[in-house]
């Protein structure tokens, strides 16, 4: 397990490098740059300030300079947000879209697999339906619908909940039910598939007839197979989850990466659109590998594969 | 498809359809379509969402003609400003005072063709790039699979937001540039699928026989395998179409998708949510339109993969 970590980690240096690379490309190939939305300056201000950035020098350079700095660990400067690092910005942002991501992830577990494994057992039967029903709803609905419904009978209708920002549990509750609405219902209906391929083997069918209860059966003996296809979708899911918290973030005013990464493209902030997006590609470089470490764990045949 | 194409499906001689299915060589696509119209009309909800669907490429494709089916032009203002609904304005107006129910009628042309225009690139890019993978097997399969599952571990919105940015703004944020940016993330699925498919198939004997015949490998994929994959490839680009409709709105609502004066149930959605706390009936009617055409599009594509899928009917 520790040579696949090791292996992994080490293949993650050329895809970083590659992504900070298209990135860096991506973003400067564009025509318009941080500071052309300022109030009208003076050209030789504008020079100035493009100089102290190193802007003036041939994109190769800045390329190199960015580089040099991205070794050392210096994601660079804002150059929207006055006297903030991006390591700094992103410092504060990152627990923050970690927690809400974490909490949608939980609560889409908690709602997603309990859902499908029902619609499984009692296939065909109308919990089966309402259940899967319920389910193409969850992926059919767009985020921001959920998120203002949510926030106009809980926050401004009723008054319970605060409609926006982050500033403790209270604000996270509504959040998290958004963002984990669409994962949830994404595994309520894997999970129902995947149940039911495991009801039809054999070994079932022993553990019934050897007397086990039906509940027994399917915690102790369907679960456990069924649960392994679900534990592989985490990198998918954690994708599903960075898109999501995109909108969740800009609906609640949640100073996380996701509303970050939005300002920085629409104001040209190079080098926070960069940390961002390498922050991004760590995470998933991760999660992916996680997801390999327990499928080995969880899977004697892969551990003898490799 | 127009609701011509349903009579299509049912009018294929039956006589010739049964010559052709006693041998494996061409299994008639035809026949597999009417069997599947025929299955798909016996499930009341599917085939319910398949008329929405209808009806609203109906919608979209008049308003494409110029046919209005309000009394207002798209960008015509009245004395109402902010309306809440009303029989005057179904929908209410904008702070503009245009009428709300027209600009969704109008919204309607670019969500849809969005959708539409997106499975025609995923089918275009997941068939090529599939058919190579599952037809060559082997070494090249392997590093092309690698590439889908890493394209899949990418966030969407993240790579069309950074696609959108590097695109020059003449066609960045317009229907092309948005369209380029679905299309790049929407390929994976058919890819995987064609790619399964093409696997399974190649040892069938009309593959054989085929080659024996003295066609090309361009020709046996095109002319005998891809026909035969046709089933799941249709009800995963029925998947593509909702995918990508939800994918472009919430790009235009975040503000990175389409720029003014396009107008998609999106950017409808991203002006009205400025005003939800006053006048929610802006936010609520465009999200309303992308939800039930999101959801028909996902509930006909089960019904279409149950019908298609004889292993789920004999289940039931």
């Amino acid at each position: 397990m520790f040579s696949l970590i090791l292996k992994r980690a080490l293949w993650s240096i050329p895809v970083l490098l590659i992504v900070a690379t298209l990135t860096f490309v991506m973003v400067r190939i564009v025509p318009g740059g941080p500071f052309d939305a300022e109030k009208n300056l003076p050209p030789e201000i504008v020079a100035n300030i493009k100089a102290k950035y190193h802007l003036d020098k041939p994109v190769l350079e800045q390329y190199l300079l960015y580089m040099g700095r991205l070794a050392h660990g210096d994601l660079g400067v804002s150059y929207k947000y006055v006297n903030r690092t991006v390591n700094d910005i992103l410092g504060n942002a990152l627990p923050v879209s970690a927690q809400l991501g974490f909490l949608g992830l939980v609560i889409a577990i908690l709602i997603g697999v309990p859902l499908g494994t029902i619609a499984a057992v009692r296939r065909g039967t109308s919990s089966d339906i309402g259940a899967m029903l319920i389910a193409t709803i969850g992926i059919s609905v767009p985020s921001f619908l959920v998120g203002s419904l949510l926030i106009f009978v809980f926050g401004i209708s009723l008054k319970i909940l605060p409609v926006g920002l982050w500033e403790g549990p209270r604000h996270m509750i509504l959040p998290a039910l958004t963002l984990a609405a669409s994962p949830a219902a994404y595994l309520a209906r894997l999970t129902r598939a995947s149940v039911l391929e495991v009801l039809e083997k054999d070994w079932v069918r022993t553990a019934r007839s050897k007397g086990l209860s039906a509940n027994k059966t399917i915690i102790k003996h369907v679960l456990r197979n069924a649960l392994v296809p679900v534990v592989t979708v985490l990198g998918p899911l954690t994708a599903i989850v960075i898109t999501g918290s995109f909108v969740v973030e800009f609906i609640y005013a949640i100073p996380g990466m996701g509303r970050f990464f939005i300002t920085a493209v629409s104001n040209r902030d190079y080098d926070l659109i960069m940390g961002t997006t390498l922050i991004f590609a760590v995470l998933l470089i991760v999660t992916n590998t996680i997801v390999d470490v327990i499928y080995t764990i969880l899977d004697p045949r892969m551990r003898i594969e490799s | 498809m127009s609701s011509g194409s349903g009579n299509l499906f049912a009018e294929t001689e039956p006589l010739a359809h049964e010559l052709e299915m006693t041998g494996p060589m061409v299994r008639p696509s035809q026949g597999v379509l009417r069997d599947t119209w025929s299955r798909l009309r016996r499930m009341p909800i599917p085939f319910f969402c398949f008329w929405i669907i209808m009806a609203l490429l109906v919608v979209a494709v008049l308003a494409w003609c110029g046919f209005s089916l309000t009394p207002y032009a798209f960008d015509q203002t009245t004395e109402q400003l902010l309306a809440g609904p009303s029989w005057q304005h179904p929908m209410g107006t904008d702070e503009l005072g245009r009428d709300l129910l027209t600009r969704v009628i109008y919204g309607t042309r670019l969500s849809v063709a969005v959708g539409f225009v997106t499975a025609g690139l995923a089918f275009a890019i997941g068939t090529t790039y599939g058919s190579v993978s599952g037809f060559y097997g082997g070494k090249i399969d392997g590093i092309l699979m690698r590439g889908v599952d890493l394209a899949y571990s990418i966030p969407d919105l993240l790579v069309m937001i950074l696609i959108g940015v590097s695109l020059p703004p003449a066609i960045g944020r317009t229907p092309i540039g948005i369209l380029l940016a679905l299309g790049l993330v929407s390929w994976m699925g058919t890819a995987r699928l064609v790619r399964a498919q093409l696997l399974q198939l190649q040892h069938e004997e009309f593959v054989d026989a085929a080659r024996a015949a003295g066609q090309g490998t361009l020709n046996i994929i095109v002319k005998h395998l891809l026909p035969n994959a046709m089933g799941p490839i249709i009800v995963a680009l029925t998947f593509t179409v909702p995918s990508a409709i939800l994918s472009e709105s919430t790009l235009s609502f975040i503000g990175l998708g389409l720029a003014p004066p396009a107008a998609s149930w999106g950017t409808l959605a991203n002006d009205g949510w400025r005003a939800l706390r006053s006048h929610p009936h802006l936010i609520f009617f465009p999200s309303l339109f992308i939800f039930v055409t999101v959801l028909s599009f996902n509930i006909l594509g089960d019904g279409l993969r149950d019908a298609l899928d004889p292993r789920i009917r004999m289940k039931k």
